[in-house]
């Protein structure tokens, strides 16, 4: 599609950034909400992450791990209760956090979100062609016609037949209503997209077709793609990179291929041993024991220490740094050397296992 | 078409609760205590052939089922509706028709004002829920809103015509007063304080209502949508709040309005407005029934007649019931 390729080409960019900056660049950021008890929850704690044009980066966690808390940083729509401590989200150089950041300017037209739910992200009383027409019309500056054709074929591009076109979202089938979130994310040709647990609501057979629809969308448009999910078969199918979190922390991150087969981090591989994988005839799960931690009230040390079984009396007292290994992988573990350098062997966390049953 | 059965299925429902209103009006002022030929033969100069006519000139002498019954649904259904006994006998349609439009006149302007005060004083509490704007707009609204209408009535008349003699303290005109021009707003003039009792006790219904709907819509998925395609507050306000939160408040509204006939009841008492409320009060004290049977189903009617319409309007605005119905 040279339509798509050539908009990434000839885009403006808002005022301030700089083309030759990296795409979105997040440094040190640190989230908080305030509690109605008066505390405060430290949901993102310092992470580093970036994502270049046609990149996909895949943040894997449990729930509360703070990777939705991420994702709402990055379009600058967190809850009331919500605020940005510190660090920095740079959109080819522009920051977004600063105060008097251009978000109106930024938002959709750079940087836009497939939520998961389409059901509730799209308008129950608004027809979904005019869903997608409004953003370019009143983001874009396009005359209502030109919007409501150039909507039209957004909608054919992700398979959305002509006949539904005047459909109300609950006229339209779960995935056929992701696929119209998916051209309302696309509206405004934007260089990054986030999706936010895109996939989770949806069958096995209709997240296969969503997740294909989006790796093509993503090389067609030259997207920079952050795909946040606890699904990490998802991950493995979509990624170039991807990032571990717990607890508000990366604790993880490099090549989806480094990290899955040899995942070097206690929580990495705990979480992808807690699934059987039929492929490889492996019919044992790890069992992590425990809860995820109290955002609230964060031990000092290393956020996963309590349910690691190569937990140290370190480990509980100071933070683990994050270690860049021959900028393939990122570490923040006390098992591994501290100073960098050549990637490590992986050192195997000694989960208890559990044997599937036996047929 | 699915769609047409659909709209037929209500308009006959609504047919048949007014045809069981017809019928319990009839059985009503049937199993009230007297009759007409009993309070007839108080009267001992009235021979017994006389009241013997007057039975068979009333169609008492015929059973209640079926005779009564059809003679009486007969005549209501051709506009005879009786004689009012307290108005020299005058026929109860036109007793009743002569004060439809004072009272459509304030409860209407009183509804209209009330209805586009209260959604925009809703949708701006809303938006602003919890902070100190709400607060003091949503506490008006609920002083409002818990305010009797006579009392806001008597109020407004020590206020505004005893105490500052702005207006009228009561009635309809300024007897002898001018016609013309001068005469209409002689008439705005005695109509202004019915019609703020009526809109600034309605406002805080509706402003609450929307207030609530507002606050639960901004929770909503779409929202973050809205919020994330970069629209300015105004428009996700406009464009994707309001049409899913004014469903239940237009749904309000047009119920509301079956209520503009009795609503004004006490409103019409305190200004000595000559509508229907004033009307019903009237025939209350003097027992004429015939006008009371006729507002009686005069409001029944406009009852059934706006939720209808309240039906109709909601399925036109939320596509959801529009294609469920149509399915």
């Amino acid at each position: 599609m040279s339509g798509a390729a050539n908009h990434n080409d000839a885009r403006s960019l808002p005022a301030g950034a700089n083309a030759a900056a990296p795409l979105l660049e997040i440094r040190a950021l640190r989230v908080s909400f305030s509690l109605e008890d008066g505390r405060r929850l430290t949901a993102v704690d310092g992470i580093n992450l970036s994502v270049s044009p046609g990149e996909a980066i895949g943040i894997a966690g449990e729930s509360g791990s703070g990777k939705s808390t991420a994702a709402s940083a990055i379009m600058g729509l967190l809850p009331p209760n919500g605020r940005i401590d510190s660090g920095s989200i740079r959109y080819r150089g522009l920051d977004l956090v600063a105060e008097g950041a251009p978000l109106r300017r930024t938002r959709w037209r750079e940087i836009a979100v497939v939520f998961q739910g389409s059901l509730v992200a799209l308008n129950p009383v608004i027809k979904v062609r005019d869903q997608v027409a409004e953003a370019i019309e009143l983001r874009l500056g396009e005359p209502a016609n030109a919007a409501r054709e150039k909507a039209k074929r957004l909608l054919a591009d992700v398979g959305i037949p002509d006949k539904r076109l005047e459909a109300y979202p609950h006229q339209l089938s779960g995935g056929q209503r992701q696929r119209a979130m998916l051209a309302v994310a696309l509206s405004c040709s934007p260089a990054v997209l986030i999706g936010d647990e895109p996939t989770t609501a949806l069958d096995v057979i209709v997240q296969a077709q969503i997740l294909e629809l989006l790796d093509r969308m993503r090389h067609e448009y030259g997207l920079g793609l952050i795909l946040i999910t606890h699904d990490l078969a998802v991950i493995a199918d979509m990624c170039d990179r991807v990032a571990i979190m717990y607890g508000g922390r990366i604790v993880e991150s490099g090549s989806v291929r480094e990290v899955f087969t040899n995942p070097r981090h206690p929580y990495t591989q705990a979480l992808l041993g807690a699934a059987p994988d039929a492929r490889a005839g492996r019919r044992t799960i790890k069992v992590l024991e425990g809860q995820p931690p109290d955002l609230a009230s964060l031990p000092p040390g290393c956020h996963f220490a309590p349910r690691c079984p190569l937990a140290d009396a370190r480990c509980t007292e100071e933070d683990p740094p994050t270690v860049s290994y021959e900028d393939r992988v990122t570490l923040a573990c006390h098992r591994y050397e501290p100073n960098g350098g050549a990637l490590p062997a992986p050192v195997a966390a000694p989960y208890p296992v559990l044997e599937l049953g036996k047929r | 078409m699915k769609l047409r059965g659909w709209l037929l299925g209500r308009v006959g429902g609504a047919l048949a609760t007014i045809l069981m209103v017809l019928l319990l009006n009839f059985v009503l002022f049937r199993l009230m205590p007297g009759s007409p030929d009993r309070t007839l033969a108080r009267n001992p100069r009235v021979s017994a052939e006389a009241i013997a006519a007057a039975r068979v000139r009333w169609g008492l002498d015929k059973p209640l089922f079926p005779d009564q019954l059809v003679a009486y649904v007969g005549a209501t259904l051709s506009g005879d509706f009786g004689y009012s006994v307290k108005y020299g006998g005058r026929e109860v349609t036109s007793v009743i028709g002569e004060k439809i439009a004072p009272t459509l006149l304030i409860v209407g302007l009183g509804e209209i004002i009330a209805l586009a005060a209260g959604i925009a004083l809703g949708a701006w509490t809303g938006w602003r829920r919890g902070k100190f704007g709400d607060r003091v707009g949503t506490l008006s609204a609920l002083i409002l809103y818990s305010m009797p209408y006579f009392w806001l009535g008597m109020l407004l008349v020590t206020l505004f015509a005893t105490t500052l003699g702005w207006l009228p303290t009561s009635g309809i005109s300024t007897p002898g007063g001018p016609g013309g021009v001068a005469g209409i707003v002689d008439l705005l003039r005695h109509a202004a304080l019915p019609i703020a009792t009526i809109a600034l006790g309605l406002i805080g219904q509706y402003a609450i209502l929307l207030r609530s709907s507002v606050a639960e819509a901004l929770r909503e998925g779409y929202v973050l949508t809205a919020r994330a395609k970069g629209l300015r507050d105004d428009r996700i306000l406009r464009g994707h709040i309001l049409p899913n939160a004014l469903l239940p408040t237009v749904t309000l509204a047009a119920l509301n309005a079956g209520y503009v006939i009795g609503g004004a009841l006490t409103v019409e008492i305190v200004f000595s407005w000559p509508g229907l409320g004033l009307l019903t009060q009237e025939a209350l004290q003097s027992r004429d029934y015939p006008v009371l049977q006729g507002i009686f189903l005069l409001l029944s009617i406009s009852v059934v007649v706006a939720n209808l319409l309240a039906d109709l309007l909601y399925s036109r605005l939320d596509p959801r019931v529009r294609h469920g119905a149509a399915r």
